[in-house]
């Protein structure tokens, strides 16, 4: 076939759209749903800007093809908080140690953070670096990402506690 | 990228009526993590794209001795887990793969079918004498792994055939791994990737090897002389680097590319080795945690 | 060592404490969200995309261009082909009007746009290049600026004046007596080296989205770019139309790092794209686009000669530069002049002597790109003192303390024409040596390790002669409302470097409004006063200036009206931003801002005297003081 009629969750909302079935998941998201906070930035998923969570683990939302993503859920950037005024503790210790600059890696950077603190990471300067070599930033040099990363994950510990 | 006609069968003998239908038209979907980056560039355009996530019964892992590894099985699991302490070599290739995101959705199957010059995984699986069950129309047909890669992206795989499982023999007791990779940058393809297994005779010289590396040729590649040249050698008193220079050099055919120069390439081939030798040796004589 | 380690002045000052401090970025939320919205994720209603065909040769004339088959292909709306926009002008972001913006007869770049596929999706755009048939005669492809400059060798360029060959211009500087600092040297060292051609690769890359409405005659962009007004009247130009007809607005840019200026041929096809098809285009560049077609940084060569004495002083410099533009000179001849001005750094040097040509050559064109010319001078320069120390047999660092501008000989014009009148560079070594444990480094390196130090003048905050304009002005309003809630705005275009934030520190400063009563909007042509855009590290000092003037002006109109009010001297009075009022100082006595400017509006007979309404609008440019360089580079290049 070369048309299919997908249905998936996003955000936690049942979304229901006819596509190309050769529509990458990232376009879907940007194009059919208008979610434009995930990006696109590079040619062979090196990038990471368009990262999102499939059934809860981080992806490359440009190298799924929407049509793999039937059936599932999909949660991006623009369901990271639980509404306007509760961020989710990525995205405000993003803000509170001023990690980003242009903005542009910002929301595949937070979903990537998201998805390893949940799964229990602790990391400190260099181990966060390491484990973000999947989301390219070209402004910042990466230090105060780390720094955002590290005090997400207190922030988070202490709410688990 | 062009468009194409999308199968999502369920079963793998419906995959495998669909491989023998489309043959050469047909590319199988598995992580994806290779083959939409290569549909992307127009450097492929498949007529038919044969999904895989829906494949039931290609996901299953048995540890017994003997290990067997269902193709659509992700890095990540790999990485992690039961395989993680059954056989650590591969755990650590896997691991090693890219980022947290390519390991999510990247596959083992996927890794052998594509064949990457430096491919973390087909290295780790040549050194632990890995055979790989395909499928098609016409019947299984098992490969092994040591000379199943034999081109530019190319392996023994036929259009029509899908690769099921990966068999892990019983590692002989007592043997030591050794994994080390080279590359520029985190999370890139390593321009070299060396892996070995060694054996341990009484007075703690090797007794046997298997070693391949990545990026010392168009595709993964035991190194026979090196294994060879292996057998007796005194890891204390030896000077690995002659025996490697001797036994190794003459066998690598790195390509020139943007990363460097043949010559340039084969010396991190080479270095690569000799450190993954080295660790092999550490940790087979206990002197380092694995 | 981390960025956080470095010393930051952290004391609050002004009187709205903001000053000195770090708020948050008021961007911020929009990023974190996902929500701020970048050229590329604009999808105005019947959006059709742009796809650009470019050039598979280096350097050929057109001999056919054949769009016949693309046109029929599925989800093609139009097809532009050269002939289609040859009566377009020439464009540059330098002064010699040279690029087309689809290749007219010839090519001279691999990746140099020749058509433009506008179609209902990316894909039918993008499958419809292949529709596109080109035929070439090839020329000669010149990708090695020496042999461009070679007298037989083919011209890229012809018909200008001012270009000799393949020689897009020369800079010249001499001062001093670069005979005698040769002739009475006891060593001469003499080295070479080159630069590469380097992209800064800005996350997001060059994007542009169109409308023209046909009705109105009225062209919008929306565009990735540093310099909303500049391109604007680029645009219209270029499309022959009054400034008054275009507008041009930047929403979040990822990154620019001096890419984006000028008018680029994604921008141009867009608008003329949507002037054809009747709906908006966009035109967003792949990162191979970005990476290979592109404006990058200009390769150097530079053979470097210098005159020492024994005991170890720099007498004379003398180097030959060559410094590839690729195929377009755009603003490489500025950046030529900023790299030569800079050779002598903060080194105190008799006698300079430098030749330098800048190059036509086969390549995509290369121009601004942060740093402008100084990294490949300051690379050249502190390579060669490393080398110099060595043969003297001198400690790199002494080598440097020797040779630096000293302060007590301050103010002073180095021998590149630079005034120095403040140069704390013996402390900078100090300092610098000491945080990085430099002793300590370099007696415990391993093998195969370097450890460097390099000193330098960094150049910013004015510049009169990039594009060869003789202004470098900005401008910034202020509106206050009659709530006492204020709008900010300014032609400085952001790229991730916080303008708003600061900005709004700025006002409250001066204003007494607290932050959340600001609101700015930076780069929109149809809203923003006009300016030369953001580049060479200019907006706090220029853009940041005419604010404060902007500010300063509505405060002093407040002041005026609650100083007859409260029967006191203006001078008696100051801002207070947590109280959002006008106080006296030294007491608790004040008065609203929001009742003063609701007044100031709409209660004329309670204004002191004659003062009559107004709208609390106040728009300022700030031109720095810089000057236009001579010959010999000797110029001010200061911001205030």
């Amino acid at each position: 076939m070369r048309e299919l009629d997908i249905q998936m969750s996003v955000n936690e909302r049942p979304v229901k759209q006819r596509i190309g079935v050769n529509t990458l998941l990232r376009d879907f998201l940007r194009e059919d749903l208008e979610l434009t906070g995930t990006k696109g930035a590079c040619d062979d998923g090196m990038c990471g800007s368009c990262s999102v969570h499939l059934d809860g683990e981080v992806v490359k939302s440009c190298l799924v093809l929407a049509a793999d993503a039937n059936g599932r859920s999909v949660r991006t950037i623009e369901g990271l908080a639980d509404s306007d005024d509760v961020l989710h503790p990525v995205q405000q210790a993003l803000l509170d140690e001023f990690g980003f600059q242009c903005g542009f890696c910002t929301p595949g950077m937070a979903m990537t953070m998201v998805y390893l603190l949940e799964s229990g990471f602790q990391p400190d300067q260099e181990s966060a670096r390491e484990s973000l070599v999947g989301n390219i930033c070209r402004c910042t040099g990466y230090d105060r990402i780390a720094d955002a990363m590290i005090l997400a994950a207190s922030t988070m510990g202490e709410n688990n506690a | 990228m062009k468009s194409f006609d999308y199968k999502a069968p369920e079963t793998v003998d419906e995959t495998v009526s669909l491989l023998a239908e489309f043959g050469s038209d047909a590319k199988l979907l598995a992580g994806g993590q290779s083959l939409l980056v290569l549909m992307r560039q127009r450097l492929l355009a498949p007529g038919v794209v044969i999904a895989l996530s829906h494949v039931a019964d290609l996901g299953d892992i048995e540890l017994n001795g003997s290990s067997s590894i269902g193709s659509m099985v992700r890095y990540k699991t790999l990485s992690q887990g039961a395989i993680g302490s059954a056989l650590p070599l591969l755990a650590r290739s896997a691991g090693s793969v890219g980022s947290v995101h390519i390991r999510n959705l990247g596959t083992v199957g996927g890794a052998l079918a594509h064949c990457d010059p430096s491919g973390d995984v087909p290295t780790a699986l040549m050194v632990l004498g890995a055979q790989y069950e395909a499928l098609s129309s016409r019947g299984a047909k098992t490969y092994d792994s040591h000379d199943f890669s034999v081109g530019l992206f190319e392996t023994q795989l036929a259009e029509d055939e899908l690769l099921v499982r990966v068999a892990v023999p019983p590692q002989p007791e007592g043997a030591s791994i050794g994994y080390q990779r080279f590359s520029y940058r985190e999370g890139e393809y390593p321009m070299a990737v060396a892996a070995c297994r060694l054996e341990w005779d009484s007075n703690g010289r090797c007794s046997a090897a298997t070693v391949a590396v990545g990026g010392g040729d168009a595709f993964p590649k035991r190194l026979p002389g090196v294994e060879a040249g292996l057998v007796g050698f005194d890891f204390d008193s030896g000077d690995l680097e002659s025996l490697l220079q001797d036994v190794a050099r003459p066998d690598l055919y790195a390509a020139a590319d943007i990363r460097g120069g043949a010559a340039w390439k084969e010396k991190v081939v080479m270095v690569t080795l000799g450190r993954a030798l080295r660790e092999g040796h550490a940790l087979g004589q206990g002197r380092v945690d694995a | 060592m981390t960025v956080k380690d470095v010393k930051t002045r952290d004391a609050a000052s002004g009187p709205s404490g903001l000053l000195g401090t770090s708020i948050p970025n008021r961007d911020g939320r929009a990023i974190v969200t996902g929500r701020a919205k970048y050229t590329v994720d604009l999808q105005p209603p019947r959006l059709a995309i742009g796809k650009i065909y470019r050039s598979q040769v280096g350097h050929a004339l057109i001999t056919s261009v054949d769009a016949s088959r693309a046109r029929e292909m599925e989800g093609v709306l139009d097809v532009i082909v050269p002939d289609d926009v040859a009566h377009l002008p020439l464009v540059s972001t330098g002064p010699r009007l040279e690029m087309p913006l689809l290749a007219q007869g010839k090519v001279r770049y691999v990746g140099e746009p020749i058509a433009v596929v506008i179609g209902e999706t990316e894909e039918a755009a993008e499958a419809a290049l292949a529709g596109i048939t080109v035929e070439y005669e090839n020329l000669p492809l010149l990708l090695d600026p020496e042999l461009a400059m070679e007298a037989d060798a083919v011209l890229i360029h012809e018909g200008y004046d001012d270009v000799d060959g393949n020689i897009a211009s020369r800079q010249n500087t001499k001062n001093g007596d670069i005979d005698a600092a040769f002739a009475n040297a006891d060593v001469v060292m003499s080295e070479r080296f080159q630069t590469t051609k380097q992209h800064a690769m800005p996350l997001e890359t060059h994007a542009a989205v169109a409308t023209w409405d046909l009705d109105a005659d009225f062209i919008t962009l929306w565009s990735s770019t540093q310099q909303s007004h500049v391109l604007r009247d680029t645009v219209a130009r270029v499309f022959s139309l009054p400034s008054s007809k275009v507008r041009v607005i930047k929403p979040y840019v990822g990154g620019a790092f001096g890419h984006k200026t000028g008018l680029n041929p994604n921008e141009a096809m867009a608008i003329f794209g949507s002037k054809r098809t009747g709906r908006p285009v966009k035109i967003a560049l792949s990162r191979q686009e970005e990476f290979a077609c592109t404006v990058s940084r200009n390769p150097q060569d530079r053979r470097v000669e210098v005159a020492l004495s024994k005991e170890g002083r720099i007498l004379g410099w003398r180097e030959k530069i060559i410094q590839d533009a690729g195929a377009y000179a755009g603003i490489s001849a500025s950046v030529l002049g900023l790299s030569s001005w800079v050779t002598a750094g903060p080194y105190d040097i008799a006698a300079i002597d430098l030749e330098a040509v800048l190059v036509y050559t086969n390549k995509p064109p290369s121009g601004a790109f942060r740093g402008f010319g100084n990294p490949q001078s300051t690379f050249a320069r502190e390579l060669m003192l490393d080398m110099c120390a060595e043969r003297l047999g001198i400690d790199r660092v002494e080598f440097r303390r020797m040779n630096v501008i000293k302060k007590e000989s301050l103010p002073k014009r180095n021998v590149n024409g630079l005034l120095m009148k403040t140069l704390p560079i013996e402390e900078a070594i100090d300092i610098a040596t000491e945080a990085i444990g430099w002793d300590a480094l370099n007696r415990n390196k391993g093998p195969n390790t370097g450890v460097g130090l390099a000193l330098m003048i960094e150049w910013g905050g004015g510049c009169r002669w990039v594009d060869a304009w003789d202004s470098d002005m900005s401008s910034s309003a202020v509106t206050m409302h009659p709530d006492g809630s204020v709008f900010v705005t300014s032609d400085a275009a952001d790229s991730g470097q916080g303008h708003a934030t600061v900005f709004s520190q700025i006002v409250a400063d001066v204003l007494g409004v607290p932050p959340d009563k600001i609101d700015v909007s930076l780069a929109d042509t149809a809203t923003s006063p006009y300016g030369l855009g953001t580049f060479a590290s200019r907006t706090m000092v220029v853009q940041g200036t005419a604010l404060f003037k902007a500010a300063t002006r509505i405060r002093d109109q407040l002041f005026e009206i609650a100083a007859a009010d409260l029967e006191v001297h203006v001078d008696d009075l100051e801002v207070d931003s947590s109280e959002h009022r006008v106080r006296v100082k030294g007491t608790d006595i004040g008065k609203s801002i929001a009742e003063l400017a609701a007044r100031t509006h709409l209660a004329k007979g309670s204004l002191p005297g004659d003062t009559q309404v107004s709208a609390l609008v106040a728009t300022e440019t700030h031109d720095t003081p810089s000057e236009v360089p001579d010959a010999n580079g000797y110029g001010n290049f200061a911001g205030n």
